[in-house]
This record gives structure tokens, sequence and C-alpha cells, in this order.
């Protein structure tokens, strides 16, 4: 039986006895890529941490839910001992602040491949050589000798996808890969990320809160909100046909080059997490809600073989003019 | 109008001589005239390399480029951070350098900061943040400034027990607002806004873009836009520069050069755009 590489099944997160993500559902096959959306604090970071096995640094956990990467739990603390880097990697965000200063970009990357045991037969030295022309730096030899402030951020977020790209991991997380970085280097770093995943046959998951990026990049996305996915489905799809009251308002409020006219903000701010309300937790903000959204937490239901949103008007509102919609 | 270099940009709306400010009194028009700026740090070169611009009341103007293209140094020339090495910067007339630490003047420019964490006191509340530049700025009674302090909160939309809350306490697009109404608090006649909205979520961004836009048609108040997020300078100004290291490469109408770019850098950029 061929399992799916990532499968998360009604996955809950919990940190300090409180449960900050919940139901999530989630499968990325091979050679897919997965982005994952949503403002600050809905859990994008959570939901990687994780998929990562990052999450004891935090002092979190997996709550419920069973989460399997080829086949094998790694909902448990500890369980991804011998998988980081090997079968998940993760590019964290601020990774531009996470190489060492006072290390060379060379001894970065050995380091890691020795760990991993992951130099090829080439040896360590050759195999980071190698490692800096699949993503893109040439010259490597003079890269391997410099330290991490001779590097522009662009070249730093590359030694950062080769560090994650070592131990030739199955899936490759980003987080927030590009926010840092201006806008021709974005470009290319989301092009970067593309093709290894195409060369090295990896699946990926892109975390961003640029919906740009996710369409650029992605196969399907999964939009998140205080904690829960709201919508989820291809990314062409939910981009141009999104269900759900909160991605239709992150449209909107997104000015795109060309369209005139007001901006619709979201109005308000997301709830904390102590504050979250029993029902629909986006209804304090949304311009649809009734009181009925306030009575419980909506399931989420399919709306097409592919497309899940979790609003309890969603057929309701299918029907009203989509005009808000960009 | 806004001067580049040796070029012109075609006047949409006229500045008048004079406009009157939200208490009724008069302020000059065209309060800020940058004339060929150069900067060096130290002996190093150029980094900001003969840019003149004239910011007139109510209009908004952007500047675009990458990382280490001059933006920030550019505006810290505008607020008088920053002495030119050459050309000059004056505010209702006068240059920079003849603007004392304590004159008036001083708060003619404004500045909203990237970070609106950092960019805040810690230990201050929103209210005590804005009451306490308004207090300072104007000789006001404590009673008064955080009268007018609360209403210049309201007016960005802060109300309630978020203006007695301190920074850690509010979200990023509470922090900017409470950043602008700051700047608010002297009456400027220009805001220099340096990637106000690139630390917010998009729903966020979104109420802080309206916000300056609204302060813009109804205060009167001229608008320096640094942004590297060409969605964002399309949405909110009229007229656009494009540096490349330091120097404008490109310039004019908003719409007609985000639209028609001429310049290969321009082009690169607007390419990058996914």
């Amino acid at each position: 039986m061929t399992h799916p590489l990532l499968q998360a099944s009604n996955v809950a997160i919990e940190i300090d006895g409180r449960e900050l993500v919940s139901g999530i559902n989630l499968t990325v096959e091979k050679g897919q890529a997965l982005g994952i959306v949503g403002e600050t604090g809905s859990g994008k970071s959570l939901t990687c941490r994780a998929f990562s096995g990052s999450l004891a640094s935090i002092g979190g956990h997996v709550s419920r839910g069973t989460l399997t990467l080829a086949g094998k739990d790694i909902a448990k603390p500890g369980a991804h001992a011998n998988l980081y880097g090997r079968s998940v990697s993760l590019v964290p965000q601020n990774s531009l602040s996470a190489l060492n200063p006072l290390m060379r970009i060379g001894s970065h990357l050995t380091e890691t491949i020795k760990a991993l045991d992951a130099d090829l037969g080439l040896g360590p030295k050759k195999r980071a050589a190698q490692l800096l022309e699949r993503v893109g730096l040439h010259d490597p030899e003079r890269i391997l000798r410099q330290y991490p402030h001779q590097l522009s951020g662009g070249m730093r977020q590359r030694i950062m996808i080769a560090l994650a790209i070592a131990g030739r991991p199955e899936l490759l997380i980003a987080d927030e890969p590009t926010t840092a970085l201006d806008v021709s280097v974005q470009k290319e770093i989301i092009e970067l990320l593309v093709r290894l995943t195409h060369e090295e046959n990896m699946a990926m998951i892109l975390v961003s809160h640029d919906l740009g990026v996710v369409s650029a990049a992605t196969h399907s996305v999964a939009v998140m909100y205080s904690g829960m996915i709201v919508e989820h489905g291809p990314t062409d799809t939910v981009l141009q046909n999104p269900r759900h009251p909160y991605t239709k308002a992150l449209l909107s409020a997104r000015p795109v080059m060309g369209h005139t006219g007001r901006l619709v903000g979201i109005p308000g701010a997301p709830a904390s997490p102590d504050a979250w309300p029993k029902g629909c937790r986006f209804a304090p903000r949304c311009r649809y809600a009734q009181s009925a959204c306030n009575d419980a937490v909506p399931v989420p239901v399919s709306i097409n073989e592919e497309q899940l949103v979790a609003c309890r008007r969603v057929h309701e509102l299918a029907t009203l003019n989509g005009a808000e919609v960009r | 109008m806004m001067e580049l270099g040796q070029h012109h940009v075609p006047d949409a709306n006229p500045a008048r001589d004079e406009i009157r400010d939200v208490k009724g009194g008069l302020r000059p028009a065209n309060a800020l005239i940058a004339s060929e700026v150069t900067f060096a740090y130290g002996s190093g070169p150029s980094v900001v390399k003969n840019i003149s611009l004239t910011v007139p009341p109510g209009a908004a103007i952007g500047i675009v480029g990458e990382s280490g293209s001059g933006k920030t140094t550019l505006a810290s020339l505008l607020i008088g951070m920053l002495k030119p090495t050459t050309g000059t910067v004056t505010v209702q007339g006068r240059p920079w350098d003849t603007v004392g630490r304590r004159d008036p003047l001083r708060r003619a420019v404004q500045m909203v900061f990237q970070n609106p964490y950092t960019a805040l006191n810690p230990r201050l509340t929103a209210l005590d943040t804005v009451a306490e530049v308004y207090q300072h700025a104007r000789g006001a009674k404590k009673a008064e400034s955080f009268e007018r302090a609360r209403d210049l909160l309201n007016r960005v939309g802060l109300n309630g027990v978020a203006l007695d809350k301190r920074p850690g306490d509010l979200s990023g697009g509470q922090c900017q607002r409470v950043g602008i109404a700051r700047a608010l608090a002297v009456e400027p006649s220009v805001i220099v806004a340096d990637e106000p909205t690139s630390a917010l979520d998009v729903s966020v961004q979104a109420q802080i873009l309206n916000l300056l836009s609204d302060l813009r048609r109804e205060q009167g108040i001229g608008l320096v836009l640094i942004s590297h997020d060409l969605n964002v300078v399309s949405y909110l100004t009229d007229t656009a520069i494009v540096l490349e290291r330091g120097q404008v490469v490109e310039q004019g109408d908003t719409t007609t050069l985000l639209q028609s770019p001429t310049h290969p850098y321009t082009q690169r950029l607007i390419a990058s755009i996914l």
C-alpha cells in the first residue's frame, strides 16, 4: 500500500496546555507543493513545526490526531530524531539571521553534511561546493571561504536552502522564505525552490502571507485563520474562486497594480487564543456573519470534489454577487 | 508638481501658495523641496545622487527601489536627520540646516517607520505616547494634551481599551496607527512613510493604506511613501520615482510608469512581481 508523503489527520497542537492549532487535515504527495497562507498568529508556523519535528523546542506537542511522514508516525516527541534533514527539512522564518556570523559558509555546509552523513561519496568539501551550485551560487570556492555578513540577503537565503537540501529530504518546508527580500530576489528564490522540488523530486510546503508567492509556486493551498484551516483546495481554484469569506476578504484587501478604487480591509484584528469565540473564529470580523455562526465551530464541507470550506453559510453565499472578489 | 533632476512631471493639481491646516492656520504650499541633493556616508561613494523633488500639499510621491538603492537615506535627508553633502532640502522655504532642534518648523515633516513595534516607547501607553508629543510640541496643559491625543487616536481608528495599552499588548497594525497619530500630533505638512506596511498582514495593510490615503485627501498632508512593494505604490501615490544605486532612473505619473516602464531596471522590478 502506498502512503502519501505527509498525512495529517485531525491534528491539534498544544503549547502550555493551550490548544493553539486544531483540525489540521492535509495531505502532501511527492512532487507536489502545498501553500499555507494566513495572518500572523494563524498557526502556520506551528503547523510547520509539527511537520518538521521542532515543536518540542518551544514547549509544544501534537495533542490529537495522527501525523505520518512516508508512513511513519511523526506525532510523538522525538519521532523526528533520524528523519530531520533526511526526510524532512525546514527553511525557517528569519533565516537571514540563522547563520552563525563567526562561521564561514564552508563550515556551515560541511558540518551539516557530516552530521547527516550526506557527502554522496564526494567528501564534505566537494559536496558543499556542489550544493552551492545547485542553489545557483557560482564561484563556490570563494563563497565557501566567506562569512555570512559578506553575502547579500538573497545569497544567504540560498545558503539556507543549500543547508536544507544537504540531506536530500523528501519534504522541504519553507516558512516565509522571501519575506525580508527584495521583489526581484524574491522571484529568484521562489523559482529556485520550484526548480529544486522538480530536480530533487521533493515535495514542498511553502508558508507565506503573500498570496502572489503562493500562487506562483504551489499546486494546492490551505488558508488558515486563528489556528484552523478555513479553506483548502487547488491553488488556482481557491485564489480565483474563493468560497470562504476570509479568503475572499484577504484577496480584496490586497492592492493589485492597475486596480483602482478603495481597498476593502478586514475590520479589527484576529483575536488572541484566550479570546477565541466559541463558534466560527472569523465571525467577529466577517461581513456575512449571522448569530448562528457563533454557536459552533463550522465543520469543513466539500463544495466540489476538491475544495473544502469551513463556513456554515458557504452554499448560501455562493448565490450572492461575488463583486467583492477580485 | 514634482521636480526630478532636470525634468518636470505634468502638474495635475497646481499648488496653491498657501494651505489651511486643521486649526485654520495657513501653511505654505510645497512644504518640502529637495534640490539636487547628493549624499555620501563619510568619505564613501555617494549613495544618493543629484535628486530633486517637490512635495506639494496633498500630493503622494512613491519612492521605489531595491535594498541599497538609497531609499531610506533619501528619507533621512528629507526629514533633516542627515545633511546633504551637496544640494539642499528646504522645509517651508528654509533649508534644514537653518532650522534648530527646538524650532517649531522641525515638526513640519514627520516620519512613520517600518517597524511599528520598535518605533514606540515600550513603556508608554498609546494615549501617553501621543499626549506626550502633543504636550511637548504645543506646550499644552496635560488635560488638553490627553483630550487631543484621544481625538487623534480616534481619528486613526483606535478606541476604547486599546488607548491604555502599551506596544507589547497592541497588534502591529494598532502600533502603526499609534505611530501615525503621534506624527499627526504636531500637525505636519508632510509625512515620510518608510515601508509603513511591510511588517503588517494583508488585511491590516489595507486599513493603514486607506488611513494614509484619507489623511492626504482630507487634511492636505503631503506623503512621501518609500516602498519596495509596487502594488502599494500603485495604490497610494500619484507620482513615483525609481531609484537604482542612489540615482533616479525613471520618474513620472505612477500609473503610466508602472504600466509602461521605459527603463530596464523598472521593467525588471515590475516583471518580478509574483
